[in-house]
């Protein structure tokens, strides 16, 4: 009976048939696998956050090549209480999203003419992604704090040279990466 | 049709199969590789959120303007080895 099913011709593209079928289901599956494994991952924007954040900083910091006076005013140095910075820069790091804080942001001005040694510093968040940026550099990133670093110049109010280096890091990695 | 002329066309059919399911696969590895770097630079955006914000090479360009680019070489020099 199976030896006349495979002779007969109708029940060859009967097989036939059914095999296309398959293949059918084969490669819209496959194509169905392709775009949900693409369009499943988020898109990582926490290097444009984290240089949103540095702007925002900036700003704050210095305006028109010139360093704020409630910062460094006649030679001095005012080191920013962490809340009073966030209050003057109007930044909010906490999200009721998230129970822990996503961000961190550190500050440091340095004299033009010693670059090694920080005469002021600001920083703020969590304090935990600051070892993740060296990790970063190493080319280790992905699923841990994404860090961007950027240099500016500026001046004080009686013309003295410093160069302010602001770094962020956000973390986010559930919104940004697949885990 | 005899069993070896039955060979044949159905080992066309298995080796068919056979590559449909290997290039599925290529592919499938492919967009999983893409999905991995999907990430978006700031240097390939351009976003309207910095729009009121003075960019830190403009800051820096106002600064040397200020003391008559005095130190720019020097200035530029390490903000180059900084910024990258």
């Amino acid at each position: 009976m199976n030896n006349s099913f495979f002779n007969n011709k109708r029940g060859g593209e009967k097989y036939l048939s059914v095999y296309w079928f398959l293949v059918l289901v084969l490669v819209a599956g496959g194509v169905i696998g392709m775009v949900t494994v693409y369009y499943g991952s988020p898109y990582d924007i926490r290097e444009i956050e984290g240089t949103v954040l540095i702007n925002k900083i900036a700003d704050c910091v210095s305006y028109e090549g010139r360093i704020d006076k409630s910062f460094i005013s006649n030679g001095i140095f005012y080191p920013a209480n962490e809340q009073d910075f966030l209050k003057a820069c109007h930044l909010n790091l906490s999200s009721t999203e998230w129970t822990e804080q996503q961000y961190y942001f550190q500050v440091d001005f340095y004299k033009l003419s010693d670059l090694t040694k920080s005469v002021l510093n600001i920083s703020s968040g969590n304090k935990n992604y600051i070892s993740f940026c060296a990790l970063q550099k190493q080319g280790i990133t992905r699923t841990l704090p994404t860090c961007v670093e950027k240099s500016f110049y500026s001046l004080d109010d009686l013309g003295n040279e410093y160069i302010i280096k602001i770094l962020t890091a956000v973390r986010k990695s559930e919104k940004n990466v697949k885990i | 049709m005899s069993r070896k002329a039955q060979i044949g066309p159905t080992a066309t059919w298995v080796v068919a199969t056979l590559i449909i399911i290997i290039v599925l696969f290529i592919f499938l590895a492919i967009s999983a590789v893409m999905s991995k770097s999907k990430a978006i630079k700031t240097a390939e955006v351009k976003t309207d959120l910095g729009e009121n914000s003075e960019q830190l090479s403009m800051k820096t360009n106002l600064a040397e303007q200020l003391t008559e680019n005095k130190n720019k070489a020097a200035v530029d020099k390490i903000l180059g080895e900084q910024n990258g």
